[in-house]
């Protein structure tokens, strides 16, 4: 029996990638013409863009948003988006999202002698079992939590 | 100089796999995507295949065939559709600089310039990286020419490999000769039934025909067909997206139109949506045509009906400056 599980947005749609707008502010200085020019243009730097710093292989990254909260002491709670990279390979202590009988869950990854197992990260929360004949497969790897603090 | 190598891929029925990448409880089941008004279907699996619902099938007359087997069925979601599109492009991207996106799920590569020593094992890791990156299952065809290619594809869908090199010769020869010609690319249906007149059924046959009848009976365009068959390449891969010529913004109801209030209201914000697609593509017009046709198998042109229906279509580009 399934005894947990983390729902997608409805339809299992995915926050589309182009949601996040790489921001590029200029880079280096501002066109002075005239006068000194500024001791910081020097200093300056790219700005950051947080798709570089997120993302690795945007090709196969997709975000979801997190429903439910069987993820929460792993700190990964309701309302957060999860970066999810399909071009990495699961290993011990990945966490996943996987398709369990076709519902996206989230869970962690664990090698238990020679096997993975799927596990929850929620102490209050019965123990995640998946019963025999359960399509179970790995969608991808989560790399990455975004979290609004205000909300 | 060595020979052309064109490899043609394109995502398995491709608007419906990319409802399926985020759902997976619909990996066995079969799925349809119908047009932009839920008109008719533009996107079935092989599951809704089997079932019989047709290319083009109108919703009205499937909906019910649809509730009775348990057919999922999407509105068209082309925000998601060109995202996976332009994914699967990167992904190909990896594999050989030099490709021609023909349309929003097929793409050719030009490997003449790749060196590969084996490319059937070249596609199936292609097609490996692509469904594991993007999610959406694919098939290859290879062969000297973009016809050839084109025609390897379709072959390609019947093979659990789903990849099918036809440059050699031996195998091109197989492959051809029972492949029909209704699926060659570039042979529509009326010159289906003038080939059919002559006894021609498979696309080995065609590719045996002089060149000059081809030109006799299909115009130009048949005996150009005939020297790609034979692997001459006589079409040449386009890097760079042509110019539009024309654009049209059009739409099918989902259930009969009998009522001239709705008519003119759906004309008017076609129009209003034509005139925000003319202007996206930095385009204008001085002839703008309405088309209706009433109900399927009426001949075309009876079905026009608009003043204007004698006008054709020209565009030309506003220049940026």
């Amino acid at each position: 029996m399934r005894v947990s599980h983390i729902e997608m947005t409805k339809g299992g749609t995915p926050v589309p990638l182009s949601s996040l707008v790489s921001i590029k502010l200029p880079m280096v200085g501002q066109a002075v013409h005239a006068g000194f020019p500024s001791p910081a243009d020097d200093f300056i730097e790219e700005t950051i863009d947080l798709n570089q710093v997120l993302i690795t292989n945007p090709t196969a990254t997709f975000l979801w948003r997190v429903v439910g909260d069987c993820m929460i002491d792993v700190k990964i709670f309701p309302g957060d988006v999860v970066i999810v990279d399909r071009s990495l390979a699961p290993r011990h202590r990945s966490i996943v999202l996987a398709m369990v009988d076709g519902e996206p869950t989230l869970n962690r990854l664990n090698r238990r002698g020679g096997v993975m197992v799927l596990h929850n990260e929620n102490a209050k929360l019965p123990k995640f079992t998946i019963s025999d004949g359960t399509d179970v497969s790995v969608w991808g790897i989560v790399t990455a939590t975004i979290r609004d603090l205000r909300k | 100089m060595t020979d052309q190598v064109i490899a043609l891929i394109d995502g398995n029925s491709f608007y419906c796999s990319c409802e399926r990448v985020f759902d997976a409880r619909l990996e066995k089941k079969p799925v349809i995507v119908l047009s932009n008004n839920d008109g008719c279907a533009v996107a079935r699996t092989s599951e809704a295949k089997a079932l019989g619902i047709k290319m083009g099938q109108p919703w009205f007359q499937i909906r019910d065939l649809c509730r009775d087997n348990g057919v999922v069925s999407f509105s068209s979601n082309y925000a998601l559709y060109g995202d996976m599109s332009r994914r699967m492009n990167a992904v190909y991207d990896t594999f050989g600089p030099d490709n021609e996106i023909y349309s929003i799920d097929e793409t050719f590569l030009d490997l003449t310039k790749l060196s590969i020593p084996d490319r059937t094992e070249w596609a199936s890791d292609l097609r490996a990286t692509t469904r594991r990156w993007t999610g959406i299952p694919c098939s290859v065809g290879i062969g000297p020419t973009k016809t050839l290619a084109k025609l390897a594809n379709k072959a390609s869908k019947k093979l659990a490999a789903g990849v099918l090199d036809i440059t050699d010769a031996a195998v091109r020869e197989r492959v051809m000769a029972d492949f029909p010609i209704e699926d060659v690319w570039g042979i529509g249906r009326a010159s289906v039934g003038k080939l059919f007149a002559l006894g021609i059924r498979y696309a080995g046959q065609v590719r045996d025909m002089d060149p000059r009848q081809a030109r006799q009976i299909l115009t130009v365009v048949g005996e150009r067909l005939v020297h790609e068959l034979n692997g001459r390449p006589c079409i040449a891969l386009d890097y760079v997206a042509p110019q539009r010529k024309g654009c049209a913004v059009t739409r099918s109801f989902s259930s009969r139109v009998t009522n001239i209030a709705a008519m003119h209201q759906a004309v008017a914000s076609y129009a209003t949506r034509l005139g925000e697609k003319l202007r996206r593509h930095g385009l204008a017009t001085d002839h703008v045509t309405v088309f209706m046709p009433r109900r399927r198998r009426e001949p075309y042109r009876q079905a026009i009906s608009s003043p204007s229906k004698q006008r054709c279509r020209t565009m030309r580009r506003i220049d940026s400056t």
